[in-house]
């Protein structure tokens, strides 16, 4: 009896220490503390010209690569889609348009894209502009499934982003038509920052599965292959260390990220370095708006930190 | 503070939660895709890919088709990219012929780099099909429209292959690269 009474009253206690409201509230402060939208204002600004130039480029090859008798057919793409994913042919469908139409109708809604992703760079009318340049993405993205690559995912995840986040809060165009302006809170960046967290440290851990990773072969097959060969880079073969030390290097800089990036000490020399990685890429492997696109969400994440760009918490 | 404010601040946390988790678990399973490049591993590696295995399994079906769900329609994806190992790059080299014996090769014929850029995928994409019907269907696909493209062409030859490139100490040695053919598929203009 005594023992009982001894732990209900023990329980009381460790309860009425906890203060729950004390604890989430700050959580909540630390989290909905409003920030500088300027990284954000870069980060739109940034997608668009990424997915603009993107699209532009590509221009001349849109009927082989989203055409329905492109190189692969569209036929042939759509039964290894699932039936929920987005693609051209169910706007097609969807519009009555017809297959001889086809090549109007890509132009339509490429020119409709590229409409869109200029009101994103200059914040006109910016969530809407996110929404359909979301929506019209998807479209390619599903129809030309057999020839993306990260890039093409990295810009649809930054057109969501775009449409979620309050990115149009400075230099566009709607501050000048629109008074209110949504909050900008810390919990947004964070959100990127953990979200490249991830992708550094996948990226990291599934290359460190491997072993060409760590006796720079990797190095080698990547820079070397036919397809991504910017240079002439056989002389590499002549320094084998070279090539075992970039390759461990590439694993460090992903594997640590998150650690090495959230630490204030080394923050800077991390991002230089991670943005190096993506210069080299860019360079060496002609992937330049795989590279371009996670520039722009590193220096978004990281390279307005330094700042003081916390203003008053609001209650 | 509103209590509006409170749950609309609520709603945000849950939604960023699970926006991360969905990432987080999306690539753990992408691990699985390892599962055939799993003979060639160090013994270290493969004991971490069946930890990762029971944990993509531990994942009730109905949660992983709701965040490949989401992922279709956020654009969130597996980030295990060049991984485990670089493979050795799947090339589609296309060998056309004309009337009179000119013959020209090339690959896929796009009109821009960035359209150069994007063989890679498109190789593999070729590459990873399983069912050899569906294959023979792609390359017709190919070839009809290389057809198109080349009025003038009259056979057409499309070679499959890997580019294998030696390691760098064997290719110092003078070992150089060279393709190994997988597979041939041969067209001829239909002539009624």
């Amino acid at each position: 009896m005594a023992t009982s009474n001894f732990l209900s009253s023990t329980r009381s206690m460790n309860l009425k220490n906890i203060d729950l409201n004390g604890y989430f509230g700050r959580i909540e402060t630390a989290l909905f503390n409003e920030t500088n939208a300027r990284h954000w204002a870069f980060f739109r600004i940034g997608t668009a010209l990424v997915a603009l130039s993107l699209m532009l480029s590509l221009k001349a090859d849109l009927l082989d690569l989203y055409g329905k008798f492109g190189y692969i057919q569209g036929d042939l793409i759509d039964i290894s889609l699932p039936d929920y994913q987005l693609r051209l042919s169910y706007l097609m469908h969807w519009l009555g348009i017809a297959d001889a139409q086809e090549v109007a109708f890509l132009n339509g809604v490429y020119w409709t894209y590229i409409g869109v992703l200029v009101c994103l760079l200059f914040g006109f009318l910016t969530r809407l502009a996110a929404a359909a340049g979301l929506f019209l993405q998807l479209l390619f993205l599903g129809s030309g499934i057999a020839y993306n690559y990260g890039g093409d995912w990295f810009i649809a995840n930054s057109l969501f982003y775009c449409l979620l986040f309050p990115v149009s809060n400075t230099l566009s165009i709607d501050t000048l038509i629109f008074r209110r302006k949504a909050p900008v809170f810390k919990i947004y960046t964070l959100v990127l920052q953990i979200h490249l967290c991830f992708v550094y440290l996948f990226a990291g851990f599934s290359k460190s599965l491997g072993t060409t990773w760590w006796n720079g072969e990797a190095i080698w097959r990547s820079v070397m292959a036919l397809d991504f060969r910017m240079f002439d880079v056989t002389f590499l073969s002549n320094y084998p260390a070279l090539l075992t030390a970039l390759g461990i290097s590439v694993l460090i800089l992903e594997f640590f990220y998150p650690l090495f990036i959230f630490t204030k000490r080394t923050r800077r020399f991390w991002l230089l370095a991670t943005v190096g990685m993506h210069v080299g890429i860019a360079v060496f492997m002609k992937l330049w708006f795989f590279a371009a696109i996670l520039i722009v969400w590193n220096i978004t994440a990281w390279g307005f930190q330094t700042e003081k760009n916390r203003v008053k918490a609001t209650v | 503070m509103k209590k509006r404010t409170k749950l609309l601040r609520l709603a945000v946390l849950l939604g960023c939660a699970f926006h991360l988790m969905s990432i987080f678990l999306t690539n753990i399973i992408a691990l699985n895709a390892f599962e055939a490049a799993k003979n060639g591993l160090p013994p270290r590696s493969v004991k971490l890919l069946d930890v990762a295995e029971k944990l993509s399994q531990s994942i009730p079906q109905s949660i992983q088709t709701t965040i490949g769900f989401y992922d279709t329609y956020t654009g969130i994806t597996g980030y295990s990219f060049f991984s485990p190992d670089p493979p050795f790059p799947y090339q589609i080299v296309v060998e056309r012929t004309d009337a009179n014996g000119g013959q020209a090769v090339n690959t896929m014929a796009f009109k821009t780099q960035e359209g150069y850029n994007r063989l890679t995928a498109a190789s593999n994409f070729i590459r990873d099909i399983k069912n050899d019907t569906l294959k023979d269907l792609v390359m017709r696909s190919v070839a009809a429209r290389t057809y198109e493209k080349f009025p003038e062409t009259h056979q057409l030859r499309i070679i499959t292959a890997y580019y294998i490139l030696p390691p760098p100490k064997d290719f110092k040695d003078g070992n150089k690269q060279f393709f190994e053919q997988h597979a041939l598929y041969e067209f001829e203009k239909y002539r009624p």
